[in-house]
């Protein structure tokens, strides 16, 4: 092999190396059709509205503030949007057939979410009015305390008109729903009420999985007959009287949110005031004004090609409230706000404020946020239309997503699709972002959907949290402790520590009082400044809270220095894996077989 | 906007070179070129291109990059202690080919455990002919930090080729 060997001591070995790259022979062929492709994508994705995320750095402090605040309020919009729904997706086709026998109901709804950003659960309770023929109220309430939050929204189906108000604010959103997109709609409505009547409606036909029957059993005091029903958006258990075959209770389980929901206290054919539904905005309110569209199939293309663009070029693992997603809206909430931030209109309101509000910072904020609202709304619908469109396939629809994954690009590659309701044929998008029509015993030799399901769950999306989140809390707190790493992993023994500098902190700017560190809380600047590693900290206890006993976790750094040498200080087996991942002091991973494990030293903790 | 038809038909071949001089085979070297004019729809977005080839070859340098980084990481997992140079092939070929084609695997593995910029400098020194000013250019460092990072990059790929040097003299022993 070797056979001019004083040649290859004489010469430089990466010069060599590096001749030999270069001479390696490149095959001349780039097929025509191959290039026309690329053509073809590349100009798709010049023409798509979208993307890229702009620095902001060059903008003054206060503005940079108020462009971290917007992006906030958009993402915190987006999660509201996804579970109660925004008060502007109505399939007004759908709106007539809806009306069945009740003249008027009311409910109660509580739903918990989980951020997957920073994993924190937030609780809404809303209560519902529900007035024949088309008329609904929402009365939703969010957070607690001081960082409580109160919206009301109204809708008329019929109408095609709603409005949101906000009394802390005294804002009213006056919302015309622009129905000229209905044919491309799937129909339907995340407003509660209305996307119950549709999903028991619908989850009874079509292709998919059928209404399946649980039985009787005993729901709040008295018998009850069971069913469940699920789509893109949720799975809902429903029991009803056997004897009116009214509803008594429904639990909905919204995967694609980490969301759980319950409607209770049902209550029938009540009288209600007609003013509770009144679409005009109460005296002494700003009002302002927006037109939505209907969700539709290009709005999914939409997002899925701006979640691909910030993803490596890859589509995402599933579809839903993932981190995937998350990110994408971030960066482009980003530029948006960023480019907002720089017109003529908003630098004069900035100064205006600045003006008013002098050091009031929090003042500052508060009416810049304000300011703000229609933007924020407007840019949350602008994205969330195509996550929206998904929510409203049912079963009936029998939708398929098998993106995760692949390039965007890649021709020939189904990714998604649907039977749209009423249709014969399914629609089909691949990977480079075309759309076909296929009669549906084509969508047979399709890949295969993960698991037969479309929506992702926390527990079965293993990018969500990860061992990286472990490693990183491990670091933060050993830096803050000389070194030495946590005696186990509960939250008493390492929240407290990592929490440590950013206490100090709220101490010498606020004080210590609840009231101070509430208004720290709300100061995003310091926050930003100083919340870091307690973000970091939240992610690392996001994975263990995910771990399950069949992944068999041990902690075993007690007393453990950061750094030491070969000293295992967690293992666990991932889901579906043969081998255990090992973390050692110094903060490598590798993987080692199950008799590997046994031989490592006792954990402290599981 | 760029009249894209242009710039693809243009610059696709050159695109398509500097992507498989890394990574060495058609699949991965075509996903680079997609991703490579992906990300220049983007750039374009955001402000005029002056020289699309340069950019060009920078972005398709960065993406086969990641694709050999991506490599590194996947044969450290799958054995912690591997080493790019460590394991000689031992398939019959032509001598002088066998071993060119050799040196240039190896090559690419060591390049794909430098730090990023050390390996973008590098590659766009030595492979895309680029001068330390104009590689600077591409990465908004200034060209003494280009000249640093190129000698560190050398440095560090020639002690990493070196159990190849090793493993051929002692082939050659046996031999």
């Amino acid at each position: 092999m070797m056979e001019n060997r004083e040649d290859f001591h004489r010469d430089d070995l990466l010069d060599r190396a590096v001749n030999a790259v270069l001479r390696d022979p490149i095959p001349d062929d780039l097929p025509p059709d191959q290039v026309a492709r690329l053509v073809a994508v590349v100009r798709q994705a010049a023409d798509r509205p979208l993307i890229g995320l702009k620095v902001t750095k060059n903008m003054k402090r206060i503005a940079r503030i108020a462009v971290a605040a917007t992006v906030l309020a958009v993402i915190g919009a987006l999660a509201c949007w996804l579970t109660i729904g925004g008060s502007t997706n109505i399939a007004l086709a759908d709106v007539a057939k809806a009306l069945d026998s009740l003249r008027s109901a009311t409910y109660e709804y509580t739903m918990e979410m989980k951020n997957p950003m920073d994993g924190k659960t937030t609780i809404s309770n809303a209560r519902g009015f529900f007035l024949a023929p088309s008329r609904e109220r929402c009365e939703m309430s969010m957070g607690s305390g001081n960082n409580k939050s109160n919206s009301i929204m109204i809708l008329d189906c019929l109408a095609a008109r709603g409005i949101t108000l906000v009394p802390e604010q005294k804002l009213a959103m006056a919302i015309t729903i622009d129905g000229s997109n209905l044919k491309k709609s799937v129909g339907g409505t995340s407003h509660m009420f209305d996307m119950v009547r549709r999903l028991v409606r619908e989850g009874s036909s079509g292709p998919g999985e059928k209404v399946e029957s649980l039985g009787k059993k005993e729901i709040d005091g008295r018998m009850a007959f069971g069913f469940r029903t699920r789509s893109n958006m949720a799975d809902m258990t429903l029991w009803a009287d056997p004897q009116t075959a009214r509803l008594v209770r429904i639990d909905i389980d919204m995967p694609s949110v980490n969301g759980h929901g319950v409607m209770s206290n049902f209550r029938y054919d009540v009288e209600l005031d007609p003013t509770l539904f009144s679409l005009e905005p109460p005296t002494g309110y700003t009002v302002q004004t927006q037109t939505v569209t209907m969700p539709a199939e290009d709005d999914l293309v939409n997002i899925l090609h701006l979640i691909a663009e910030h993803n490596n070029g890859t589509f995402p693992s599933a579809i839903g409230q993932n981190k995937e997603l998350m990110q994408a809206i971030q960066a482009v909430s980003m530029e948006e706000v960023g480019k907002f931030v720089k017109t003529p209109e908003a630098q004069k309101l900035m100064k205006e404020l600045q003006a008013k509000y002098g050091k009031d910072r929090d003042g500052f904020m508060k009416a810049w946020m304000k300011a703000m609202m229609p933007f924020n709304q407007k840019l949350t619908q602008k994205y969330m239309q195509g996550m929206m469109f998904y929510n409203m396939l049912t079963s009936a629809n029998d939708s398929h997503y098998v993106g995760g994954g692949v390039k965007l690009g890649t021709p020939n590659r189904p990714i998604f699709w649907y039977k749209p309701t009423g249709a014969d044929k399914y629609r089909v998008i691949y990977a480079d972002l075309s759309v076909k029509e296929v009669v549906p015993a084509e969508t047979k030799n399709f890949p295969k959907a993960p698991e037969g399901r479309t929506v992702q769950t926390m527990n079965n999306n293993p990018s969500f949290w990860n061992e990286k989140n472990l490693i990183e809390m491990l670091r933060v707190y050993a830096a803050q402790q000389n070194g030495l790493l946590p005696p186990t992993l509960d939250a008493r023994d390492i929240e407290p520590v990592i929490r440590a500098p950013l206490e100090k902190e709220i101490k010498a700017k606020y004080g210590t009082s609840p009231e101070a560190k509430m208004k720290a809380m709300q100061d995003i600047a310091f926050m930003m400044a100083h919340g870091g590693e307690v973000m970091k900290c939240g992610r690392g206890f996001g994975f263990l809270h995910d771990m399950k006993p069949e992944n068999d976790s041990h902690y075993a750094g007690k007393d453990v220095k950061l750094g030491t040498p070969d000293r295992p200080i967690f293992w666990y087996k991932p889901t579906g894996s043969e081998k255990y991942r090992v973390i050692y002091a110094d903060l490598s991973v590798k993987e080692l077989t199950a008799d590997d494990v046994k031989k490592l030293p006792e954990a402290t903790s599981k | 906007m760029a009249d894209w038809e242009a710039v693809v038909s243009q610059h696709v071949a050159t695109v398509r070179r500097t992507v498989y001089r890394l990574v060495g085979n058609h699949a991965d070297a075509w996903d680079c070129v997609q991703e490579t004019f992906l990300e220049a729809v983007k750039i374009d977005r955001r402000e005029p291109v002056r020289n699309w080839s340069a950019l060009l070859r920078h972005l398709a340098t960065a993406r086969a990059l990641d694709l050999l980084r991506r490599r590194s990481r996947q044969r450290s997992r799958c054995s912690p202690d591997a080493d790019p140079a460590q394991v000689i092939s031992r398939e019959p070929g032509p001598p002088g080919r066998a071993e060119a084609n050799e040196l240039a695997d190896r090559l690419r593995a060591a390049v794909g455990r430098l730090p990023r910029r050390q390996a973008h400098v590098f590659c766009l020194n030595c492979f895309e002919q680029m001068t330390s000013e104009e590689a600077a250019e591409q990465l908004s460092i200034s060209p003494t930090a280009a000249r640093m990072l190129l000698s560190r990059a050398r440095r560090r790929l020639e002690r990493l080729l070196e159990p190849f040097r090793s493993a051929a003299e002692e082939d050659e022993r046996i031999r």
